[in-house]
């Protein structure tokens, strides 16, 4: 199916490719179907609605550029996605890029879970404090 | 929206599983007890609020920006 894409022009992608958010992602509500794009050397991903061009998120895995980045996947997902095993879960995390460059920053609060398995994925919100949705990338230190 | 009153104890029940106590009242903030079925998801609805704030805001990109961007961060795990 062709699908038109923020960043990447027209893309013919498989039908299997497509992962169905039921409830789609808050913000967005009435979009439920996104391609995970994968662009070669890049740090980045994206994830793009295939019902509207301009919702892409540009994402990143979490556990790459955090350190000791750790949650549980909540009951109301396993279920939600049918995970029947670790194996088939990939997590993203949603990144912000500000009006420079540098301000980078990641949403660990609120990851995105795929179940490769059955193409499913949610945005889940996750209860521990110590994660907030900007979660600065690049050091200060090093502006 | 259904609004009901209830007292400091007085509790609601929503449908088959769901129950919601007061369990104490001060003069500017309620404390509530929910029981509910391990795979509803409960939250504080500035939460979803703000995850629905940060969704829509990191859609605001300028593309060079971008390319910048990857760059960073390659140093970054470089490190």
């Amino acid at each position: 199916m062709l699908v038109r894409t923020k960043f990447f022009g027209e893309l013919e992608v498989a039908e299997d490719g497509v992962f169905h958010f039921e409830k789609g992602i808050p913000g967005f509500q009435n979009l439920d179907k996104y391609i995970v794009l994968k662009e070669d050397n890049s740090a980045f991903d994206y994830l793009q609605s295939t019902e509207e061009d301009e919702v892409c998120f540009i994402i990143i895995d979490p556990f790459q550029v955090v350190e000791n980045y750790e949650f549980e996947i909540s009951d109301a997902t396993v279920k939600k996605l049918s995970i029947e095993k670790v194996e088939d879960v990939v997590v993203y995390s949603i990144i912000t890029i500000g009006a420079e460059a540098k301000d980078i920053t990641v949403n660990l609060k609120a990851p995105i879970i795929l179940n490769m398995n059955n193409k499913s994925g949610v945005q889940e919100i996750i209860d521990n404090e110590e994660y907030n949705t900007r979660h600065q990338l690049v050091k200060e230190t090093d502006k | 929206m259904l609004v009901l009153t209830r007292k400091k104890d007085e509790s609601i029940i929503i449908g088959d599983d769901i129950e919601i106590v007061i369990t104490n009242i001060q003069e500017d903030r309620v404390k509530i007890g929910i029981v509910a079925p391990k795979n509803l998801k409960i939250y504080r609805k500035e939460l979803i609020e703000a995850v629905e704030k940060q969704n829509i805001s990191s859609l605001k990109i300028k593309k060079p920006n971008i390319d910048i961007a990857k760059k960073l961060i390659v140093k970054e795990k470089e490190k």
